[in-house]
């Protein structure tokens, strides 16, 4: 499948970006090829932009978004969870596998596992090629 | 305004499978607005096809095009250089913007994108219906302004049938609403209820799709 | 573009409720120009000042504009009334009925509401206080469902007042006191103080007679002579036309649904210049509502407290000659930042986002069908763009 070396994080920064840099602090660092994309909120979380992404090189696109009822927006984690999934039925008739693409509601409180679903993810989809 | 729904996208890719330069054409009007062929959609479809055949080799070479009425012959004439580089046009309008395109180039092959459903309305946010099926003469004045030919899956003319339920259709009661309901509650509303007594002859239907393809010709306005 | 943009430190507080007065006065004192209208009467309390103007009565049907420069329409006294303010505090408090049909009783000279004792009790004397002298009261609580802590609060002040003012042997019925509410312990170790029984019930059976009433729980049978139970709150008549009309959400209680989020104050409504106090968003009882106002007052002071606004860092941007005015935007903010209007010095009809009450989040752009609305300010990736 050529060289798809990276991962996208598209992540709200209300809470994964908060999440994110509360990791930086500790001395945290995103592994090798993981694109961080900041988005205002999770309701602009584009359909496009996640079909680009792959097109980019992207082996798998993480989506993180507040808990449902936490968005700042109201809608909006509702929104990027309904739009991830559109894409995912996309995906599944483009032949790329459904969970190349993964949707989390995240808190800014929730580092730890951040991190964890980074680095599976990273293990998951990219340390093989690597190796 | 025309109501439409993209195509499934393994079915789009059956069809363009074969060619390698592929012009995606899409609408900014009636389609766009209902979310389906306009100039988002197109940029959406052609990233999913560009992933699909992305190891193929020659790669798909995919040109993105929107115009503002693909219905109109003027707005297409943009189009003809890609037209005529592109193997296969895919067209993201509705059946009449897909037609104005072959007719317009004739050489062209012009293949629908989306499928053409109904003239409605958005009620809310994504959800849109049917409200008129263009039968020619118009008699939303007899029916409180609901149109029974469009909202009756039976286009009953004279009251309900007997699946008629708590206001709901016996063809789909989770989705439609019984448009004999709607009439009855609106004309009591209006206090005008004496109106059902009237009997409505059998509708003539050769102003409608019945009597063929139809045309309509304003004489102060050809010469 | 992030000029400030100056503002009036003007605003519209609505309602007549007891925290609308509060957020009035602490407005005042504060130094803004208040405008405080409600559909009903006003209170008189002595708040009266230059500063401040009051429209009791009025109708509003419909609002224009945004933070920084709303006008409100309002129909009074059959005329029409357009006020301009920067922010509007929502404090419409709630609605009291008796929910006969939830508690299966009817009301009669031995079943009364806490306000018709609350009533009674306000007439003159003898009067007031013979009605209820030497009476056994039962006051029961959280009757086929829970009290409202509104109400829980006004039958603790009866209790008190109907012992100390009337001799009356109070008992307290209850199942759930949820004492979470500050104060509360302290004032249930009051009463009792003052000869107030406390009986918690599991489901007790509620019997009216001729001439008394009784209610039977685990502990036996108590006998008394009257019994009151509490009203129920529920939002009023008017909040989903109100909430129409200002473009703000209600929750599925159907109350204005507020903004709850760490970091930002409460009250806030989704709509930027747009703030709920009190009973109108939430279960409270009057001195919360009030601190509730006091809270709300202060988020209003630290939005127009500079007498200038300031759009956000990313804010979204209509490009008005690609926009096919769908409305998809509109329907979608949920900030009600957009509008679909004429763009005066261009000649065209199209979305327009305020950029002031844009609150950056996005979710228009993502939706656009043909690209016209880009973040200003949101850096992305180049690929975005496609490659
Ligand atoms: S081709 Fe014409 S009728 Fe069809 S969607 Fe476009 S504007 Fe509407
Ligand atoms: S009566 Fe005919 S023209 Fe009128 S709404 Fe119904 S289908 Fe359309
Ligand atoms: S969504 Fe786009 S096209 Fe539709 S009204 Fe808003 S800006 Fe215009
Ligand atoms: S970014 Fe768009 S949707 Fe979000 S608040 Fe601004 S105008 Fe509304």
């Amino acid at each position: 499948m050529g060289d798809h070396q990276k991962i996208v994080v598209m992540a709200c920064k209300h809470s994964a970006g908060e999440a994110l840099r509360e990791l930086q602090r500790e001395g945290w660092a995103l592994p090798d090829g993981v694109e961080w994309v900041e988005l205002p909120c999770g309701g602009s979380l584009d359909e496009l932009h996640i079909l680009r992404a792959f097109e980019a090189g992207a082996a798998a696109v993480l989506v993180l978004a507040c808990y449902h009822g936490a968005c700042r927006s109201l809608d909006g984690s509702r929104w990027a969870e309904k739009r991830v999934q559109a894409i995912q039925e996309m995906l599944a008739e483009i032949g790329i596998e459904q969970d190349r693409l993964e949707f989390r509601n995240i808190a800014p409180t929730m580092p730890a596992d951040l991190a964890s679903w980074v680095e599976a993810l990273h293990r998951r989809v990219l340390a093989p090629a690597g190796e | 305004m025309i109501v439409a729904e993209r195509k499934p996208l393994s079915e789009i890719i059956a069809k363009v499978e074969g060619y390698n330069r592929l012009l995606i054409v899409g609408c900014n009007t009636c389609v766009a607005v209902c979310q389906a062929g306009g100039e988002k959609e197109v940029a959406m479809l052609a990233a999913a096809l560009r992933l699909r055949f992305r190891d193929r080799q020659p790669a798909m070479e995919i040109i993105e095009r929107s115009v503002e009425r693909q219905c109109e012959e003027e707005f297409n004439q943009v189009l003809a250089e890609d037209i005529a580089h592109a193997e296969a046009v895919l067209s993201m309008a509705c059946g009449v913007g897909v037609q104005t395109l072959v007719e317009q180039f004739p050489d062209a092959i012009v293949l629908p994108a989306v499928n053409t459903k109904f003239m409605g309305r958005p009620e809310e946010r994504g959800v849109w219906s049917e409200r008129c099926i263009g039968c020619g003469n118009c008699v939303l004045d007899k029916f409180g302004g609901i149109c029974p030919i469009t909202r009756c899956a039976k286009s009953l003319l004279n009251g309900p049938c007997g699946g008629s339920e708590n206001g709901r259709c016996e063809v789909d009661p989770e989705n439609l609403e019984c448009a004999w309901q709607l009439i009855y509650d609106r004309l009591a509303r209006l206090g005008q209820l004496d109106r059902l007594l009237e009997i409505e002859p059998p509708k003539d239907w050769s102003t409608a799709r019945y009597g063929g393809p139809r045309k309509i010709v304003r004489k102060d306005m050809v010469l | 573009m992030s000029q400030a943009t100056p503002v009036a430190k003007q605003v519209l507080v609505l309602g007549a409720s007891s925290e609308a007065a509060r957020a009035v006065k602490e407005l005042l004192a504060l130094g803004y120009k208040v405008l405080w209208v409600s559909g009903d009467e006003l209170p008189s309390n002595g708040l009266d000042s230059p500063a401040l103007a009051k429209y009791a009565n009025c109708r509003l049907y419909a609002l224009e504009g945004h933070v920084g420069r709303f006008v409100s329409h309002f129909l009074h006294q059959g005329q029409r009334l357009a006020l301009s303010t920067s922010a509007i505090i929502v404090a419409t408090g709630n609605e009291r009925y008796f929910p006969a049909e939830r508690y299966g009783l009817e009301l009669s000279s031995l079943v009364w509401t806490t306000s018709q004792v609350k009533e009674q009790l306000k007439k003159p004397l003898p009067q007031s206080v013979l009605a209820f002298r030497d009476k056994r009261i039962l006051l029961l609580l959280d009757w086929s469902g829970e009290t409202s802590k509104e109400l829980v609060s006004e039958s603790f002040s009866l209790a008190g007042e109907l012992c100390e003012r009337c001799r009356s042997e109070v008992y307290f019925f209850y199942r759930d006191l949820t004492v979470d509410s500050p104060g509360w312990e302290q004032r249930t170790r009051e009463l009792r103080d003052k000869g107030v029984v406390f009986c918690r019930y599991g489901e007790p059976e509620v019997t009216v007679g001729e001439a008394a009433v009784s209610i039977s729980y685990l502990e036996g049978t108590v006998e008394g002579d009257l019994l009151v139970l509490p009203e129920a709150v529920r939002p009023r008549g008017d909040t989903a036309e109100l909430a129409e009309i200002l473009q703000v959400r209600l929750g599925e209680d159907g109350y204005f649904q507020e903004l709850n989020i760490r970091k930002y104050r409460a009250g806030l409504s989704a709509r930027k210049g747009i703030f709920f106090a009190g009973r109108c968003h939430m279960d409270c009882d009057a001195s919360e509502a009030e601190s509730d106002a006091l809270q709300v007052v202060a988020a209003v002071d630290a939005l127009l407290g500079q007498g200038a606004l300031e759009p956000e860092e990313v804010i979204a941007y209509v490009d008005p000659s690609k926009c096919i005015r769908c409305l998809t935007c509109v329907r979608t903010c949920p900030h009600a930042a957009v509008q679909v209007v004429e763009y005066e010095d261009m000649d065209v009809v199209a979305a327009r986002v305020d950029e002031l009450a844009c609150w950056g989040c996005g979710a228009c752009a993502s939706n656009c069908p043909v690209q016209a609305i880009e973040m200003v300010g949101q850096e992305m990736p180049a690929w975005v763009q496609g490659v």
